[in-house]
C-alpha cells in the first residue's frame, strides 16, 4: 500500500483508484453508520474521493492513509446529515429488513442486524472496532473521542445489543 | 447470556455488498480525478435518458460478459448485429506498421474506422510471458479474454483526442476474440460528437498507456469475470491514430424525418435527424423538460418527477432490433436565464430552484437490418419505487412512441 500511496501522490490516478477500491467496503460500512440513504452514502464517498485525491500530498505519514481518509469521510457524512436532517422513510430500509430476514447467512448481515437499533455514534464505533479492526487508540484519533469514553460507549453498545437479543428471545 | 463480542467479531468485510448506485458513484469519481468540473455534489438518477452503463468493477462480475464478448460466431458488438461485422470488414481501413511494444507485450493496431461519430479500433494484443505471470491465473481458472482500459480511465469513459482528455461517460464499448491464452483481438469503440471533435474533419485518438486485466472463469461456473490483477502497458508516442470524418461520408446520409414528438408530463422528445451509415442507423433525439425544480428532480413523490427511462427498438413487423443510446447533453436553464451544463447523469440539487428547463440530447445507435423500413422506439414500462406515495410503482402511461420511417438516399 505504501508504494501505491507514493505513486498516487505523484498523480498516478490508477494507483489512487486501487487504494480506494481496496477500502471501498469499509468506507461504505462507515458511511452507512451515519447516513441511511444510499444516494447520500454515495455522495459522501464521492466527495471523500475528490478531497483526498486533491490533498493527498499533505499526508506526511503514509501509514496513516486509511485513518486520514476515514476522517474525511466522517466529516463529509456529517456535512450531508446537517444539510438533510429529515429523511423520508427509505424503502431501502424495508428492502434491507426483507433481505436480512431471507438471507441471514452472511456474518456481515448479522452484524448490521445487531447494530441496527444503536445510535449513529455507537454504530460508527462498533464498525471501526469490529469491521475495520482499529484499536481504541486509533479510533480515538479518528473520532476525536477520548479512549476511556470510547471504551465506555463500546460496553454500553454491547449491553444494548445483548438486551435487545434477550428481549427478542422472550 | 450471549457473548456479544464474539457475535460482533464474526463479521467478514469481504461479504459486504455495496449497492450498484454507490458503486457507480465511486467509479464515476475515480474516473474524474483531477478534473476541475468533476466536483459534482450529487449524482441523481438520469431523467428520461437511459444510459447504457458499462461499469467494469475491478475484481467482481462485470456486465462485460453480457455485452458483446465475442466468441466464435457471435458479432463484434452483439447489439449491432451481424450486419455490422460484414460492413466493418468491407469498410474498415487496414493499418500497417502501427505497433506499440512494452517489455514482451505488444499491441498491433490492425484496423480502424470512423463512421459518423463511431470510432472503432481493432487491436491484436500479445501478452508476454512475464506479464502472463502477473495475471496470476489459478489452477482452477481459465483465461478467456482481456479488458483494456486506456489512459487511466477505469471505465474507458475518457477519450484522448489530439492530446486532450474528454469525458465521454458511458460512450465506449469493448469486445474481444481469443486467439490463444496470451493473444486476443480487441475491438474498442468510442462514440464521439462534435462536442469532443470540435467540428474538426481530421483528428487523432491518442493511446498513451493501457491497463490490461484478464477475463477469467472459475471451473464449474457459467460466467466470466474481470480479475483484479493488471498489467501496465506504456505506449506513449507509439499509438497516435489518425482519423478523418470523410472516410465513410459518401456512403452516409442524414435527413430530418416527419415524426411526431413523444410527450410525457412536462417532457417532449423530438427526433432531430436520422443518419444512415453502412454500419448502423443513428437517431438524434432532443428532449426538453419544462417546469423543473430541485424537488421534481430529487423526489420520486413529486408530481413532475420522471424516473429512469429505458427504451426498446422494433422494426415495422414488431421484431425487436439491437439498440443502445447515449446522452451527450445535460443542460439546465434557470428561471433567471442562467444556464449550466452538467455532466451526464448529474444535476446538483443542493440548491433550491424552480421553473427551470432541462435540455438533453441523446443518440440512439440502432442495428441496421436489410429489411427494416421503419423503426419504432418505445419507452419500456419502467417500474420505479415510490416509497412514500400511495402507489409504490410508477409506470410510463400513455407516453407514445417515436415512429421513424427510414428513407433511402435523402440528403439533409
Amino acid at each position: 500500500m505504501e508504494e501505491l500511496i507514493e505513486k498516487a501522490k505523484n498523480n498516478d490516478k490508477r494507483a489512487f483508484s486501487e487504494l480506494i477500491l481496496a477500502i471501498e467496503k469499509e468506507l461504505y460500512l462507515i458511511a452507512k453508520t451515519k447516513l441511511k440513504n444510499d444516494d447520500d452514502i454515495g455522495d459522501a464517498i464521492q466527495e471523500t474521493i475528490y478531497k483526498s485525491y486533491k490533498n493527498l500530498r499533505k499526508l506526511r505519514d503514509n501509514s496513516l492513509f486509511k485513518t486520514w481518509i476515514i476522517k474525511i469521510l466522517i466529516n463529509e457524512c456529517n456535512n450531508i446529515y446537517k444539510k438533510k436532517r429529515k429523511y423520508a422513510i427509505s424503502y431501502e430500509d424495508k428492502e434491507m429488513e426483507n433481505y436480512i430476514a431471507n438471507n441471514n447467512e452472511s456474518g456481515n448481515i448479522e452484524f448490521e442486524f445487531l447494530i441496527r437499533n444503536l445510535n449513529s455514534e455507537e454504530k460508527l464505533l462498533l464498525t471501526l472496532y469490529y469491521c475495520s479492526k482499529y484499536t481504541i487508540k486509533e479510533i480515538s484519533k479518528i473520532t476525536k473521542i477520548k479512549e476511556n469514553t470510547i471504551k465506555g460507549k463500546l460496553v454500553r453498545a454491547r449491553n444494548k445489543i445483548r438486551n435487545q437479543l434477550e428481549e427478542g428471545e422472550k | 447470556m450471549k457473548d456479544i463480542d464474539k457475535l460482533l467479531q464474526r463479521n467478514n468485510i469481504d461479504d459486504v455488498n455495496i449497492p450498484n448506485s454507490v458503486e457507480n458513484k465511486i467509479h464515476y469519481a475515480l474516473n474524474r480525478l483531477g478534473n476541475k468540473s468533476s466536483k459534482i455534489n450529487y449524482l441523481k438518477r438520469i431523467i428520461t435518458a437511459f444510459v447504457s452503463t458499462i461499469v467494469a468493477l475491478v475484481g467482481s462480475v462485470t456486465v462485460y460478459a453480457a455485452f458483446g464478448g465475442t466468441i466464435e460466431g457471435k458479432p463484434i458488438f452483439e447489439w449491432l448485429g451481424s450486419n455490422f461485422d460484414t460492413e466493418y470488414e468491407n469498410y474498415k481501413i487496414e493499418v500497417q506498421d502501427q505497433t506499440a511494444v512494452y517489455g514482451e507485450t505488444s499491441i498491433d493496431l490492425l484496423s480502424k474506422m470512423y463512421n459518423d461519430g463511431m470510432v472503432i479500433l481493432e487491436f491484436d494484443v500479445k501478452i508476454g510471458e512475464e506479464d502472463m505471470k502477473k495475471f496470476d491465473i489459478w489452477e482452477n481458472q481459465t483465461i478467456n479474454g482481456i479488458y483494456m482500459t486506456f489512459n487511466g480511465a477505469s471505465n474507458n469513459w475518457i477519450a484522448t483526442i489530439d492530446n486532450k482528455e474528454y469525458g465521454i461517460k458511458t460512450r465506449s464499448a469493448q469486445s474481444y476474440k481469443k486467439i490463444a491464452d496470451n493473444e486476443y483481438i480487441v475491438y474498442h469503440m468510442y462514440f464521439l460528437t462534435d462536442k469532443e471533435l470540435k467540428n474538426k474533419t481530421d483528428f487523432n485518438i491518442n493511446i498513451l498507456y493501457a491497463y490490461i486485466n484478464p477475463i477469467v472463469r472459475n471451473d464449474g461456473e457459467n460466467e466470466d469475470f474481470q480479475a483484479v490483477e493488471t498489467v501496465y502497458f506504456d505506449c506513449r508516442g507509439q499509438m497516435d491514430i489518425p482519423f478523418s470524418k470523410n472516410e465513410l461520408a459518401e456512403n452516409t446520409y442524414t435527413y430530418v424525418p416527419q415524426c411526431e414528438s413523444m410527450k410525457y408530463k412536462q417532457m417532449t422528445k423530438t427526433v432531430e435527424t436520422v443518419t444512415i451509415t453502412p454500419m448502423q442507423i443513428i437517431i438524434k433525439v432532443s428532449s426538453k423538460i419544462e417546469n423543473v425544480s430541485n424537488a421534481s428532480i430529487g423526489s420520486t413523490t413529486h408530481e413532475d418527477y420522471i424516473g429512469l427511462m429505458r427504451y426498446d427498438a422494433y422494426d415495422q413487423n414488431g421484431n425487436k432490433i439491437g439498440m443502445k443510446n447515449y446522452q451527450t447533453l445535460n443542460k439546465i436553464t434557470y428561471a433567471n436565464g442562467k444556464s449550466e451544463e452538467w455532466d451526464i447523469g448529474d444535476i446538483g440539487t443542493y440548491k433550491s430552484f424552480k421553473n427551470a428547463t432541462m435540455e438533453l440530447m441523446e443518440y440512439f445507435i440502432i442495428e441496421k437490418k436489410d429489411d427494416c423500413s421503419s423503426i419504432k422506439i418505445v419507452a419500456q414500462e419502467e417500474i420505479i419505487e415510490n416509497p412514500t406515495g400511495e402507489n409504490w410503482k410508477q409506470r410510463f402511461k400513455d407516453i407514445g412512441d417515436l415512429n421513424i420511417e427510414l428513407k433511402a438516399n435523402e440528403v439533409e
